[in-house]
């Protein structure tokens, strides 16, 4: 998950660098603003990864 | 060293934190708890809700007028539960229910609190003033009966939630009422239009059990009590005097104060008491009254069809018996709705609707929660587990997934100009707990908010001492 | 916050009080019944504040029945006359009543049997047990428990009842708790054994109320944590069926386990007709000589 913060910091996905400082490898420390964006940029990761489990219809 | 790592999480929800009535009473002041301790309704529910094994402690003590060594209560617990015994000690302490108090000859020592055990006893064997609701009555011409008073707590204590999802029944919900939800934090005002709406914490509250509900609601209550000039003791007393009353019969409502009538017609709102008129002389107390403090263990009503509505079985799908509107919504805020019949509602956990909730800020916990506690009588007998495991761990995982992160708020320290600089601000921070992460190798710290200015502070003076 | 709220824990407790009025200890001092019956109340009252969802019920038993009283059919109306606890004025007025009943019902022609039925009443509490259990909701678990408080000596006529009774009780998971007010009780406390209750023989009257609340108060998952008196040995002699009488050494039938202080050609309990036991010596000898010819 570290790698897809990364990801997202270099590639400005999030429209701007948020990473202030990687600490070490289970640590970064970013700005706390992004915070709101950066999780519903983490839900939409989880969407994409799943897939619906149950059968809706009948 | 766990306080260095739980500085606060910032994007879960914070759990709705409904005190019981053991914290609620140790947020008082002790000179309070002393004039609650004067009334014996209060010093029974004290007492119920201690923990079964002070419980015996104060049985033990309730009928001896001198102190009693700690040595010796301590050798009344088994060695293998000395852990249990400190953390009573402790509770009887907070509660302030027995004191220190040496014994000739320097012992340490524990004495009951006089007043706690003259009106416990008072409760146990009798004696003092009758409780103020219990004037003689004549026989009501129109007696009301138990299946009457639990269907009316209900349908009031309905309309209350009624309101706060905002489905179509709204009525009968007073100003007041309203002005108790937005105190409590489970609605605010529409920046627009300045309407009441649900918050976070009103969904969670939504999807607690119906008792906790009520006490949740009493505790918020008695924060504004002051503020409308009632007097908390008094209605504190008249609160336990309905918790231990009978329920079907009638008391009277004769010799109660303004003040206590005020009370009790608030109580009448939302259903913990039932009146046929406002100046009726006489109330029926309702379900809702009844062990208001216990909160959980208690059934709210015998009759399962009202309890037990939801069969969940492992393809996700959810039954419903029900054709209540409230029920309908509350489900709704976490289920996928497919059918709904005259008796029965068919929906589908997904994992949509799922996190549709969590991003409303309800937990996994309350969902599984609300289930369990609504599970239909057959699931019951077929459990435990009640509910399918299967589907338990799939809410939980789908709860999980959101949380990939812990987030802790913090402050950077860096760019020391020594090493010595570095280890002296970090081992102070870790002597106050407040250090949330380090590197000697980096010489760079992270502290949390809170301790950020007194590190600051110390840091300041550190470096005013050794330049 | 969320615990398994569906599960209601009752506790159920049963007293059973021995009323008999030719107990030797109410024969020399009548007071004592009356200060029996308070430490009672009180105690029954105290199971009631532990928790909302305790439950009581009392059976008072005499030398030829056993009563409940409390619950009762017809609830007492009351209003509150002093500060106690509704429920509990409630409860102290219902056994008070009832047992005035139970008293004034004792036929006074009959000669007074010094013998109470017990086990009698110990039956009737297995049986509201068994209703309670059998009518509880869905999701709720009662544990349940009886006391008996007698002054009575425990006779070994009810050798078969109690034994049925106390197998019955573990089987059912009840336990059984043993006040005794006078004398050692042999039998009941092996019931206490059994279905691993407390057995107390009081030794100072006038503290009966302390110590009901010290040792039969605690629920038996509490007890574990409480440091108790440590259990009495229990003398398991078992009473002959012939007479009654408690024997170390006796003839026990072969097909149904009754035991007997003398030898009986024909089993009591189930016909069983046994053959004269011949001189055993000679028959074991007759019986390795048979064994030699087969040989």
């Amino acid at each position: 998950m570290k790698q897809f913060l990364l990801h997202l910091d270099e590639t400005f996905a999030l429209g701007r660098k948020f990473i202030i400082q990687d600490l070490d490898e289970r640590h970064l420390f970013i700005s706390a603003d992004i915070l709101d964006i950066l999780q519903s940029k983490v839900d939409d990761l989880m969407d994409q990864i799943s897939f619906p489990l149950a059968e809706k219809g009948i | 060293m766990s306080n260095t790592i739980s500085g606060k999480n910032l994007l879960r929800p914070t759990g709705l934190q409904c005190k019981n009535l053991q914290e609620y009473l140790k947020s008082r002041p002790p000179e309070v708890l002393n004039k609650l301790y004067h009334n014996p309704p209060i010093c029974l529910a004290v007492f119920r809700e201690l923990p079964v094994i002070a419980k015996h402690y104060v049985m033990r003590l309730l009928f001896v007028e001198q102190p009693v060594p700690q040595a010796v209560i301590a050798s009344w617990c088994s060695k293998l539960h000395f852990e249990e015994h400190q953390k009573v000690v402790l509770i009887l302490n907070e509660l302030n229910v027995w004191k220190e108090a040496s014994i000739p000859g320097g012992l340490p020592g524990w004495i009951l609190n006089t007043t706690f055990k003259k009106n416990l006893k008072i409760v146990l064997l009798g004696g003092g003033k009758p409780w103020t609701m219990s004037n003689q009555l004549e026989i009501d011409s129109k007696p009301r009966d138990v299946a009457f008073l639990d269907s009316y707590a209900l349908e009031r204590w309905e309309c209350v939630l009624h309101y706060m999802v905002g489905s179509q029944q709204q009525e009968g919900i007073s100003a007041d009422a309203v002005r108790i939800l937005l105190h409590a934090g489970l609605m605010k005002r529409d920046e627009a239009d300045g309407s009441p709406v649900i918050t976070q914490a009103g969904f969670q509250f939504l999807l607690l059990e119906t008792a906790l509900q009520v006490w949740y609601f009493i505790l918020q209550y008695l924060d504004t009590i002051e503020a409308r000039g009632l007097d908390l003791v008094e209605c504190l007393t008249f609160l336990f005097q309905l918790n231990f009353s009978t329920l079907g019969k009638d008391y009277s409502t004769e010799g109660m104060s303004e003040g206590l009538l005020t009370f009790l017609q608030h109580l009448r709102e939302f259903g913990l008491v039932y009146q046929r008129k406002r100046k009726a002389g006489r109330f029926y107390p309702t379900r809702l009254a009844l062990n208001i403090a216990t909160g959980q263990n208690k059934p709210l009503s015998r009759d399962p069809e009202k309890e037990g509505y939801i069969v969940v079985e492992t393809n996700y799908r959810v039954y419903a018996y029900t054709n209540s509107n409230l029920q309908v919504a509350l489900l709704g805020l976490f289920c996928e709705m497919l059918y709904r019949f005259p008796n029965l509602v068919v929906s589908i956990l997904t994992r949509d609707s799922v996190r549709q909730a969590l991003k409303s800020g309800i937990t996994a916990a309350q969902i599984v929660g609300y289930l369990q506690q609504h599970a239909h009588s057959k699931m019951i007998e077929a459990g435990p587990p009640i509910l399918p495991p299967t589907i338990v761990d799939q809410i939980k995982l789908w709860e999980n997934e959101r949380n990939r992160f812990i987030f802790s708020e913090g402050v950077l320290y860096s760019q020391f100009l020594s090493q010595t600089d570095f280890e002296v601000l970090r081992d102070h921070a870790l002597s106050t707990g407040v250090l949330i992460w380090q590197s000697e190798r980096k010489r760079t710290m992270v502290v949390t908010k809170a301790g950020h200015d007194d590190v600051k502070k110390f840091w300041k003076r550190y470096s005013k001492g050794s330049s | 916050m969320f615990k398994m709220s569906n599960e209601i824990e009752t506790s159920l407790l049963i007293i059973v009080l021995d009323v008999n009025p030719v107990q030797r200890i109410i024969k020399q001092e009548t007071r004592i019944l009356t200060q029996c019956l308070d430490s009672t109340i009180v105690f029954a009252n105290a199971h009631l504040m532990q928790s909302s969802n305790n439950q009581l019920a009392v059976i008072a038993c005499h030398s030829d029945g056993a009563k409940f009283l409390y619950p009762c059919e017809k609830p007492v109306e009351i209003r509150q006359i002093d500060g106690q606890y509704e429920k509990f004025t409630m409860v102290e007025r219902t056994v008070r009543q009832q047992l005035q009943q139970v008293i004034n019902e004792i036929s006074l022609d009959k000669p007074l049997n010094g013998e109470s039925l017990i086990s009698g009443a110990l039956t009737m509490a297995l049986c509201y047990v068994a209703r309670l259990e059998r009518e509880k909701i869905a999701g709720e678990k009662i544990y349940s428990r009886i006391l008996v408080i007698t002054a009575s000596n425990d006779s070994a006529t009810q050798y078969m009842n109690y034994m049925n009774i106390f197998f019955t009780a573990q089987k059912m998971g009840i336990i059984l708790d043993v006040c005794s007010l006078d004398q050692e009780l042999t039998l009941l406390q092996q019931g206490c054994d059994i279905t691993g209750g407390n057995y107390l023989k009081v030794p100072q009257l006038s503290g009966l109320l302390q110590y009901l609340l010290w040792i039969f108060l605690p629920d038996p998952n509490v007890r574990s944590k409480l440091v108790l008196p440590p259990p009495v040995k229990v003398d398991y002699r078992a009473a002959c069926f012939c007479h009654q009488e408690l024997i170390d050494i006796g003839y026990v039938c072969s097909i149904c386990l009754s035991i007997f202080c003398k030898f009986s050609p024909i089993c009591t309990t189930c016909h069983t007709v046994f053959k004269m036991p011949g001189p055993i010596p000679i028959k074991m000898k007759k019986k390795k000589k048979t064994i030699d010819i087969v040989h």
